[in-house]
C-alpha cells in the first residue's frame, strides 16, 4: 500500500496574509491622498468600509460555514476589498451606501459563492457597481478637493446627493500638473495619480502577482480611447490629441483599476496569452464607457468582465508552456 | 563567455527557499562518522528484485561481507554489511517510501573488522568487463534518488552507444549537501570514477554538470580533472557545464531540456534520445571506491540537517536506523521535530525511528519543526504553475482533480509531475497541491498497469523496453555476485584484449 503523506513539510513564508498585507501597504499612499484631498469624510468612508467588509465577512462566513475551512487565517482580503471600495466612492457619500455595498459584497458576492477564493467576481468592484446601479443619485456627492476638510454631515444623511450641485470638471481649463496631483473632483481614491503609481510600483517590486492583465489593460484602454476619439488627432496633435489621451489615462481610473483591481489576487487570467486577450477587451470597454457613463462604471464593468471571462480563457488557453496532451491514445496504450 | 544552462522554471532556491541560504553557500560541511550498534539492511533498496540472503541468524559478518546476492540475469543490487557483528534476524520491513522488503538485522560486535577482500587494488590496469563486474558486485545503485543499479545503466548506455557521460553535481535540494561534500572531499574519486565508467561503456566525453554558484566545488572539480588529464592522458574530453541555480535541478528530463534543448516525453530516456547517460557524482565516487579501494557499497554520506540550524554530513553504514543517527548527532530525539526520510521538500516523515534504516538512495535526513500551516482557498496567484518545472498548470489540474474530472486532469499533463513539492511550497494559501496531484497520478498509474508495484512504474519510465536486452547484456558481465569472489576473476581476465586506460597506470596497459 502506498503511503499517502502530505509533503512538503516546509512552506514559503509568503502566505496569504503576507500577500494581502503587501496590498494593504500598497494602498496606504492612496488612503493618505484621499484624506489629504477630502479631509475627515474620506478617512471615515475608507475606515468604515474596511471595517464593515471585515465585520460582514466574518459574520457571514461563520453563518454559512465558510470559516471552518480556514485555519488560523486572518482574512485580510476583506480589509483590502473594503478599502478599495471606500476609495471608489465620492467624498460626500453617505455611510448608508457603504453599509449596503459592504452587505452586498460580503454576502452575495463573496460568502454565497463559498468565501475567499471561490468568488467569481471582484468583491470591491461588484459592490461599487451594485450601489452605482441601485442608488445612482446617492453617488453624485462629488466635491472639490482641498476644501471642507472637517465636513462630516454628508456621512450620516439618508437622502440622495442629487440635491447638491453636481460638479463637472473642465479639464481643458486646467494645467496638466493640476490634473496629475488630483486638483479636480473625482472619486476619493483617484485624486493623485502619483499615489496610485507608487502603489502600483510597490506591488510590482514585491511581485505580488503577475501584472500582465494590468499592462495590456492600460495599453488597450489608451489606444482604444485614441482610436474611438480619432478626431482629437485631426488638429494639433501635441496640444490636443496627446493631452486628451493623457487626461483620459489619468482621470478615467484606468491606472487605479490596473493597480488594485486587476493586479491584486483576484479572478484574473495568469497566463500570458489569456492576459493579453482579457487586457485588450477590458481596456477597450473602459475607453468605450469613459465618455458615456460615470467613472465608477468605467472602472468596475471592465474588471467584472475580466472576472467573468477568466475561467473560459484559462480553460481554452493553457497557461504558459503547459503541454496539454490528448490522453485517449495514451490511455489505450497503457491499458 | 561561459554558457549558463537552465531549464527556465522552478525557483531560484537561494532567494526563495530562505532556509537554503546556509546550505548553498556553506563552507563548513563537516563529516562525522556514525558507528551504529545495529543495522537493518533492506534487501531491496532501489529498482530491481529483492536480493537473496546468503547469511542466516547467528552468522558472523564483517564490514564489506556480502550478505545478500542477486540471481544472475536479474536487475537488482547485492547487499553488503556495513558493520562487523552477528546476524540477529531476517525480517520483513516496510520502508517509508512504501517498499516492502526483507531486511537483515545485524548487531555490532564493536570490533569494526573489515572483510579480507577490502584492500586497495594494486593493479588498476583492468578492462571494461572487469570494471562492470566490480560495479555490479559492489551493489552500487544510483545515489541521486532513482535507485537504478549502475550496472543496468551502464549496460543500457553501452547498448545505445552513448557519446557522453553526464556527471550530475547539481544538488539543489534544500539543506542537502552530501554530494557537495563528496566533491569537496573526494573530487578525484568523482572524476576518476566517471573516467572508469566512461571507459567501460566506451564514452569519449564526460560533462560535469554543476551550478554556477558552486564556485569552490567547480574549482575543485577542475583541479581534479587537470590531475586526471596529467596522470592518464586519455583520449577523453572533459567539460564542466554551468547551470543556473534552480530547484528542482538534476532530474534527467530537466537536464535534457537545459543541456540539449530536448523535451523528453514520459518513458523516453537520455540514452536513446540525446546519446548521453547520467550519473550522480556520489555514485561515480562510489564506483571509484569499489574499483580502487575495494569498497562495496556498504556506507554513504548523508546530510543531517534541518530548519533549526543543524547541518552535518555523516558517513553511516547502509541500514543504520535513524534512531542511531539521532543518538549520535543529538543525543536524544526532540519530539518537536518531524524527521523526514529525504530532503525537506520531498522527504517522507518517519514514524518508527528504531526500525527505519537509511538506504543507498537516502541522501538526507531532515529535521523540520512541527508547524501548522495556514490553509486558505486558492487566490489564483499562479505561483504554483510558474514554479512547476514540468510546465503543468498546477492550479487548473488541482481544481480538476478536486472536482473528480479525471480525464480533464490527465489532459493537463499531470502524469509528468515529478513530485518535487515546489507547488505546495510556494502556494501562499497552503494548499496541498503536490500531494493531491501525486496521489492522483500514483493511483492512476497503479490502476492502469498490469503489475501494481511502484517499481514497475519506475521501470516504465526508466528501463522500458530494456528487459529483453537486459539478460543478454548482463550475462556479458561475469555472473559472480560476490565482490570478494571477483578479485580472483580479475587475474583471469588479464589476457583479454578489451582494455581501457584507467588511473594510476599511465603508460601501462591501456
Amino acid at each position: 500500500m502506498i503511503q499517502k503523506s502530505r509533503p512538503p513539510y516546509i512552506r514559503s513564508s509568503q502566505n496569504t496574509s503576507y500577500a494581502y498585507l503587501i496590498v494593504l501597504v500598497a494602498l496606504i499612499p492612496c488612503i493618505c491622498s484621499a484624506v489629504f484631498s477630502y479631509g475627515i469624510r474620506a478617512f471615515v468612508l475608507v475606515l468604515s468600509s474596511a471595517l464593515l467588509f471585515l465585520l460582514f465577512d466574518t459574520f457571514f462566513s461563520k453563518m454559512l460555514g465558510n470559516a471552518s475551512r480556514m485555519q488560523r487565517f486572518v482574512d485580510l482580503n476583506s480589509l483590502v476589498n473594503g478599502i478599495i471600495f471606500g476609495l471608489l466612492l465620492p467624498a460626500n457619500t453617505s455611510l448608508l451606501i457603504v453599509v449596503i455595498g459592504a452587505l452586498f459584497g460580503s454576502f452575495v458576492i463573496k460568502q454565497l459563492f463559498g468565501g475567499l477564493g471561490n468568488s467569481l467576481f471582484n468583491q470591491a468592484a461588484s459592490s461599487r457597481l451594485f450601489v452605482e446601479l441601485m442608488f445612482p443619485n446617492y453617488l453624485l456627492g462629488f466635491s472639490q478637493p482641498f476644501t471642507d476638510y472637517l465636513k462630516t454631515d454628508t456621512l450620516l444623511r439618508l437622502k440622495p446627493a442629487i440635491s447638491e450641485n453636481v460638479i463637472t470638471t473642465n479639464f481643458k481649463a486646467m494645467y496638466f500638473a493640476e490634473i496629475l496631483n488630483g486638483s479636480y473632483s473625482t472619486l476619493i481614491g483617484l485624486g493623485s495619480v502619483f499615489t496610485v503609481l507608487i502603489g502600483m510600483l510597490y506591488l510590482v517590486l514585491r511581485k505580488t502577482t503577475k501584472p500582465y492583465v494590468s499592462i495590456f489593460y492600460c495599453i488597450s484602454a489608451i489606444l482604444s480611447y485614441a482610436m474611438i476619439n480619432s478626431q482629437l488627432f485631426e488638429g494639433d496633435i501635441l496640444k490636443e490629441g496627446f493631452r486628451e489621451v493623457a487626461i483620459f489615462a489619468v482621470t478615467s481610473g484606468v491606472l487605479f483599476a490596473a493597480s488594485y483591481l486587476l493586479a491584486v489576487y483576484s479572478n484574473v487570467p495568469i497566463g500570458f496569452r489569456s492576459s493579453i486577450i482579457a487586457g485588450a477587451l477590458s481596456g477597450f470597454l473602459a475607453a468605450f464607457l469613459y465618455t458615456r457613463t460615470s467613472v465608477g462604471i468605467t472602472i468596475c464593468v471592465p474588471v467584472l468582465m475580466v472576472n467573468l471571462i477568466t475561467p473560459v480563457l484559462e480553460y481554452l488557453i493553457p497557461h504558459r508552456h503547459t503541454k496539454r496532451v490528448s490522453f485517449t491514445s495514451d490511455k489505450k496504450e497503457v491499458e | 563567455m561561459t554558457k549558463i544552462y537552465s531549464f527556465y522554471s522552478g525557483i531560484f532556491a537561494d532567494n526563495a527557499l530562505e532556509f537554503s541560504k546556509r546550505s548553498s553557500y556553506v563552507r563548513e560541511i563537516m563529516l562525522e562518522r556514525v558507528y551504529p550498534r545495529r543495522i537493518i539492511v533492506p534487501l531491496r533498496q532501489g529498482l530491481g528484485a529483492e536480493a537473496i540472503p546468503v547469511v542466516k541468524p547467528g552468522d558472523h559478518v564483517l564490514i564489506g561481507s556480502c550478505i545478500a546476492v542477486i540471481p544472475s540475469g536479474v536487475i537488482g543490487a547485492p547487499v553488503h554489511s556495513g558493520i562487523s557483528g552477528t546476524v540477529k534476524s531476517i525480517q520483513k520491513i516496510t520502508l517509508p517510501n512504501g517498499i516492502s522488503t526483507s531486511a537483515i538485522e545485524i548487531t555490532s560486535d564493536n570490533k569494526r573488522t573489515f572483510h579480507d577482500s577490502i584492500v586497495p587494488r594494486q593493479n588498476l590496469d583492468i578492462n571494461a568487463k572487469t570494471v562492470m563486474g566490480i560495479i555490479k558486485n559492489s551493489g552500487i545503485i544510483g545515489m541521486g534518488g532513482e535507485g537504478i543499479p549502475v550496472i543496468a545503466k551502464m549496460s543500457r548506455a553501452k547498448k545505445y552507444e552513448v557519446k557522453e557521460l553526464l556527471v550530475n553535481c547539481l544538488q539543489s535540494e534544500p539543506f542537502a549537501t552530501s554530494d557537495l561534500h563528496r566533491i569537496n572531499e573526494s573530487s578525484d574519486y568523482v572524476v576518476q570514477g566517471a573516467l572508469a565508467v566512461a571507459g567501460a561503456i566506451g564514452v569519449k566525453k564526460i560533462r560535469f554538470l554543476i551550478s554556477k554558484n558552486r564556485k569552490a566545488e567547480r574549482e575543485i572539480l577542475e583541479s581534479a580533472i587537470e590531475r586526471a588529464k596529467k596522470i592518464f592522458q586519455l583520449d577523453i574530453e572533459y567539460e564542466i557545464c554551468l547551470f543556473k541555480e534552480r530547484y528542482p535541478q538534476g532530474y534527467y528530463r530537466l537536464i535534457a531540456r537545459a543541456l540539449y534543448s530536448v523535451e523528453l516525453k514520459a518513458g523516453e530516456i537520455l540514452e536513446n534520445t540525446v546519446g548521453a547517460v547520467l550519473f550522480n557524482c556520489s555514485t561515480m565516487a562510489s564506483c571509484w571506491d569499489a574499483i580502487k579501494d575495494g569498497f562495496p557499497m556498504f556506507q554513504r554520506v548523508i546530510t543531517v540537517a534541518g530548519d533549526n540550524g543543524v547541518l552535518h554530513n555523516v558517513l553511516a553504514p547502509i541500514g543504520t536506523p535513524i534512531s542511531e543517527i539521532v543518538r549520535a548527532e543529538f543525543g536524544a530525539y526532540d519530539s518537536t521535530n518531524r524527521i523526514l526520510w529525504g530532503n525537506a521538500l520531498t522527504g517522507i516523515p518517519v514514524k518508527d525511528l528504531d526500525n527505519t534504516p537509511i538506504i543507498k538512495t537516502t541522501s538526507a535526513l531532515t529535521f523540520i519543526r512541527k508547524l501548522d500551516f495556514q490553509s486558505a482557498p486558492c487566490l489564483h496567484c499562479g505561483l504554483c504553475s510558474d514554479a512547476c518545472a514540468m510546465d503543468i498548470s498546477v492550479d487548473v489540474a488541482y481544481k480538476l482533480i478536486e472536482r473528480n474530472l479525471k480525464d480533464a486532469a490527465l489532459n493537463e499533463n499531470v502524469l509528468s509531475c515529478i513530485n518535487c513539492g515546489l507547488c505546495s511550497y510556494v502556494c501562499p494559501s497552503g494548499i496541498e497541491l503536490a500531494s493531491t496531484i501525486s496521489n492522483f497520478t500514483t493511483e492512476y498509474k497503479l490502476k492502469h498497469t498490469s503489475n501494481t508495484s511502484r517499481e514497475i512504474l519506475k521501470t516504465e519510465d526508466t528501463l522500458s523496453k530494456f528487459s529483453d536486452e537486459w539478460n543478454t547484456l548482463l550475462n556479458e558481465v561475469d555472473s559472480g555476485t560476490l565482490l570478494e569472489d571477483y578479485a580472483e576473476k580479475i587475474e583471469k581476465d588479464d589476457s583479454e584484449e578489451d582494455y581501457i586506460v584507467l588511473p594510476f597506470e599511465g603508460g601501462k596497459k591501456i
